[in-house]
């Protein structure tokens, strides 16, 4: 069953992907796919925008995921070994720190977000922020989403081992510490991506024409 | 990836489970109750453990089967706790346990009432988490054929019975075959089922189910040297999942006595050191010295290898505790309890009839 599923869930879209390729090929618009041009004429908007988003959401969606996990098993430990309960909360708070990472990312990414009329959005400066703050919100949320589910795995162990044994606790917790970390260099990594981009800023001269590919209504 | 989604809907259930597996009784425990002098004693030593004051309400003197009773039913409460906050797949892997308590409690009434028991006192004896609505009217039982079409059909042993309906009529010789060969196929259907749970839940559940395919098939061949069992009968009931198929059960079908079966379970190292006799080369907590003098070799090796079978099955389920996010616990705590309260019956036995000699004879688990 699951050999199968695989081939409907990569058969078909591949399938489908191939035939589209061949019909652009074949009537003679294989220029119509051009990977260039849709970069150029997404608007730095629609690139940094999207970038905040999945920043936040994957951070938001790695935190909360880690929190169930841990927060499953801490109530089902707590119930014979109530002592559990209180310590075993600073594996929660690892997870919700993931998605505090998040938080921060979004607030200083959303700083270079400012106004320019659609005319005068098009520079190079624009173009470089707007992938730069895509791709850093990317690169964070993909982090915290991945640490906080691991942060939240080896809470629910660390919960059930310390209702078990009170010894374990501090031991697991070390573990936890290290997991945690992998959202810090997310971090650290999403404000570097960004440290050379600036605020978008108006083009210096209103240009006629930024790119061949942008259509404005002048 | 087990671990991403199993808590969703298990655990919690996992975290009350694990919790119920830290009072189960340890050595200290049963080193306290071994020191009892009589049942009082023993009932006051329990309510410090988990068990509590499940005898409060009894008059003394205490009767051993009062204690296994009332011990049985913490086992059944624990039970229905889980089973009501079960979703799938957990609740479905719940009711295969019970299918084995309810194959036996089937067997149970048609052989109580083939031997004209009372009816009413042999649904007092059939194992709680057995039980099934149509249960009673399996007290007017003739031929299997009948049973089945009437009562069975609608149980979850249904699909059981397939090979089982050309027993023509119910003795004590056929009654066994048919418990055997449900047994077979609920084994098999159980392997099945933890097939579809995937990995580590299949992986702690084969090693359970083949090894307790392989304590079945060794027993049956066992117990069927100078009986009118034939051969080919007695192939037909071996479980086709454990450790011994297909090569050692082919061997066992055709054995004749101790020494094929010994040969047989030569290849499986684990099997092997079950048929050494004399020192053990198991470790065990508790010495029982060789004082089988009385009896023949044979039935001294068949005594000493049902324990050993025993210290095996506990070996194993306390290894399915070992790994989280997986559906083995379930099965392995409810066994564990199960032989926790073989050893403390044992114990009250013992205390009951003043046999303490062999109050050690008991298996501990932790």
């Amino acid at each position: 069953m699951g050999l199968l599923t695989n081939y409907y869930a990569f058969g078909l879209p591949s399938f489908v992907a191939l035939v589209i390729a061949l019909y652009l090929l074949f009537t003679g618009s294989g220029e119509a796919f051009n990977v260039g041009r849709f970069l150029e004429e997404s608007s730095p908007y629609a690139w940094a925008a999207t970038g905040i988003g999945l920043c936040i959401g994957l951070s938001v969606l790695g935190a909360g995921w880690g929190i169930f996990i841990t927060g499953a098993s801490i109530l089902g430990g707590g119930v014979r070994a109530p002592r559990i309960r209180t310590k075993n909360l600073i594996s929660i708070i690892f997870c919700e720190v993931v998605a505090i990472y998040g938080v921060i990312i979004g607030i200083v990414y959303s700083a270079k977000l400012t106004q320019v009329p659609d005319t005068q959005i098009y520079t190079r400066k624009n173009y470089f922020t707007g992938f730069a703050i895509f791709w850093g919100g990317l690169t964070v949320g993909a982090c915290n989403l991945l640490c906080g589910i691991c942060v939240g795995i080896t809470g629910s162990t660390a919960a059930l081992a310390d209702a078990a044994d009170p010894n374990l606790f501090v031991k697991i917790l070390i573990v936890e510490v290290f997991g945690s970390i992998l959202g810090l260099f997310g971090l650290i990594v999403g404000l570097l991506m960004v440290a050379r981009s600036d605020d978008f800023a108006a083009a210096s001269s209103a240009l006629v024409q930024p790119s061949p590919f942008v259509h404005l209504e002048l | 990836m087990e671990a991403l989604f199993f808590n969703v809907s298990s655990g919690f259930l996992e975290g009350i489970l694990r919790g119920y597996k830290a009072g189960i009784l340890t050595q200290s425990h049963y080193s306290n109750l071994t020191q009892c002098e009589t049942l009082d004693d023993l009932r006051m030593q329990l309510s410090a453990t988990d068990y509590g004051n499940f005898l409060a309400n009894e008059p003394s003197p205490i009767s051993t089967s009062a204690i296994a009773d009332k011990a049985t039913q913490i086992l059944v409460d624990q039970f229905n706790f889980i089973r009501t906050n079960a979703v799938e797949p957990l609740s479905t892997f719940l009711e295969y346990i019970t299918y084995g308590y309810m194959i036996d409690n089937v067997v149970l009434l048609i052989t109580g009432t083939l031997h004209e028991r009372d009816t009413h006192e042999l649904l007092q004896r059939c194992h709680p988490l057995g039980v099934f609505d149509t249960m009673p009217a399996l007290c007017v039982a003739t031929n299997v054929e009948d049973l089945y079409r009437t009562v069975l059909v609608e149980t979850p042993l249904a699909p059981y019975f397939i090979d089982c309906l050309s027993a023509a009529d119910l003795d004590d010789l056929n009654i066994e075959i048919i418990r055997n060969t449900l047994y077979k196929a609920y084994l098999e259907d159980f392997d099945r089922f933890c097939q579809t749970l995937g990995d580590p839940t299949y992986d702690a559940m084969h090693r359970i189910l083949a090894f307790e395919a392989d304590r079945r098939t060794i027993n049956i061949t066992i117990n069927s040297f100078g009986t009118e069992l034939s051969k080919e009968q007695r192939a037909k009931l071996f479980p086709a999942i454990g450790r011994l198929y297909p090569e050692g059960n082919n061997v066992l079908a055709r054995a004749d006595d101790i020494e094929q079966v010994r040969q047989a379970c030569d290849y499986i190292p684990e099997y092997k050191v079950f048929f050494d006799s004399g020192p053990q080369s198991a470790p065990r907590a508790n010495g029982n010295g060789a004082q089988h003098d009385l009896y023949s070799e044979d039935s001294s090796v068949a005594a000493d290898l049902e324990d050993r079978f025993f210290r095996q099955e506990v070996h194993l389920n306390k290894q399915s505790f070992l790994q989280q996010f997986q559906y083995s616990i379930f099965y392995s705590y409810f066994k564990l309890k199960e032989q926790e309260i073989r050893s403390i019956t044992w114990i009250a036995e013992c205390i009951a009839q003043d046999a303490r000699d062999r109050i050690q004879d008991f298996i501990p688990i932790f």
